[in-house]
């Protein structure tokens, strides 16, 4: 009776420790998954955050004639969202983009490595601060009357 | 009693071992998920870094002119220095009217643009259109015409990969007015590593600008290139109409990494006209160490 016992405890033990690893081979493969799809989905959200942070707009040109302030720049590898517009620190409500020879209000979306121009309306003649902010952050040109 | 005591103090050692393993196999998951994210923001960080020293390089080692002549706008493009190949991908011109013209990918075909590509091979290719695919030791004569103003500012945007740097185009008159005035050239070094013991200076004549038809007749332009405590000076050889490029070379310079520089005399022969050299490529270090000969070329322009 007493052997009977002690071969069913050793038994028992193995099938509990095989239970065990079984156990954990499956834990490791869940939460290895689920880590895995939490981490997915941080890096996916990151990523599209990262994305819009590395937005980049490189100014070409900045100038102010016959009352229109210009700003010309290059959309960078990704395109750019543009937002607004600022003039020594106010923010204009009267600009413009100009892509591909049509015109779109603020804000707007244009595709990568192209040729932009923002322009904004009944702007003083006078050497001006000009921010431009994007997705990615902001811009900042002087723009003098020609 | 005691067997009893002993059975429980069992079960109760294969429940600690099982709750150890489990919780080494949670620990050891999320320990390899941690170590995957970081290695993506790792990767994420490095490839940032590397856009920004591509932009960098492109607009240290890109040198870009204008000249404004007969309503058109001659732009040249010469990137000796920028080992790798890019795209002029945008070009842009603010004119003295109060106008503005841009030229993308998006702009398709063009009349008025035409984009000359001379190949290191000395082929050359025509384009109406943008971007333009440049390797190294290419260089690009880009024509815009139909320009009824003067340009006020031009530049032109190159991509490569992720990178998009804008190289301002300078007025050739200006930057030779600016050379006159002051008299001396400084020269900062290609970034292309040269494996070199011996440093050799060419200065390559790629254009000549006569004054009144007339051509330069005149011999004495001293150009003296400094590197490490050394200066030795080469002329610009006049023979009639034929010129003949000064050459320097440096021997017995030690291994190292080196910034040099040029200072050169500008020397105006006659009242009529002149003749200046400027550098190409404009910026960048040297690394000597080996036996090798290399050539650094100059641009000298005639007026």
């Amino acid at each position: 009776m007493i052997n009977k016992r002690a071969v069913s405890n050793i038994v028992a033990e193995i099938m509990m420790i095989l239970v065990t690893l079984a156990v954990g081979f499956t834990l490791i493969v869940y939460l290895s998954s689920a880590a895995g799809g939490f981490v997915s989905l941080t890096n996916s959200n990151s990523n599209q955050a990262q994305l819009a942070l590395q937005q980049y707009i490189v100014p070409m040109g900045s100038y102010i004639s016959n009352g229109n302030l210009y700003f010309i720049f290059n959309s960078g590898p990704l395109g750019v969202q543009i937002n607004g517009v600022y003039i020594n620190s106010t923010i204009v409500n009267t600009c413009s983009i100009l892509f591909n020879k049509t015109s779109y209000s603020l804000s707007h979306y244009i595709p990568p490595d192209a040729v932009v121009v923002i322009k904004c309306t009944n702007v003083k003649p006078v050497a001006s601060l000009v921010t431009v902010s994007y997705n990615g952050g902001e811009v900042y040109a002087m723009a003098s009357p020609s | 009693m005691q067997w009893q005591v002993h059975h429980k103090k069992s079960q109760s050692a294969i429940v600690g071992t099982i709750i150890f393993i489990i919780a080494a196999f949670i620990i050891a998951g999320v320990m390899l998920s941690l170590i995957n994210y970081n290695q993506d923001v790792l990767t994420t960080q490095k490839n940032s870094i590397q856009v920004q020293q591509m932009a960098s390089l492109m607009e240290k080692d890109i040198l870009a002119y204008y000249n404004y002549t007969n309503n058109k706008i001659y732009i040249n493009v010469s990137s000796m220095a920028y080992p790798y190949s890019y795209y002029i991908s945008g070009i842009s011109i603010i004119l003295k009217n109060g106008s503005y013209m841009t030229f993308d990918q998006y702009s398709r075909v063009s009349n008025i643009l035409n984009v000359i590509v001379k190949y290191a091979n000395g082929n050359q290719k025509n384009y109406n259109y943008l971007p333009v695919s440049m390797n190294p030791n290419s260089s690009a004569l880009i024509i815009i015409n139909n320009i009824n103003s003067n340009p006020l500012g031009i530049s032109i945007s190159v991509v490569n990969g992720k990178s998009i740097a804008v190289i301002p185009v300078e007025n050739l008159q200006q930057l030779i007015s600016s050379l006159i005035a002051r008299g001396v050239v400084n020269v900062v070094p290609p970034t292309k590593v040269v494996y070199n013991k011996y440093f050799n200076v060419t200065f390559s004549i790629i254009n000549m600008i006569w004054y009144q038809g007339i051509p330069p007749s005149y011999s004495n332009s001293t150009w003296s290139v400094s590197m490490y405590y050394q200066t030795l000076s080469s002329y610009v050889l006049i023979v009639g109409i034929y010129y003949y490029a000064p050459n320097i070379t440096f021997s017995n310079v030690p291994s190292g990494y080196y910034y040099y520089y040029n200072v050169s005399n500008i020397i105006i022969p006659g009242k009529n006209y002149y003749y200046i050299c400027y550098p190409d490529p404009p910026s960048g270090i040297i690394l000597v160490n080996q036996n090798t000969l290399v050539n650094i070329t100059y641009n000298c322009y005639f007026g």
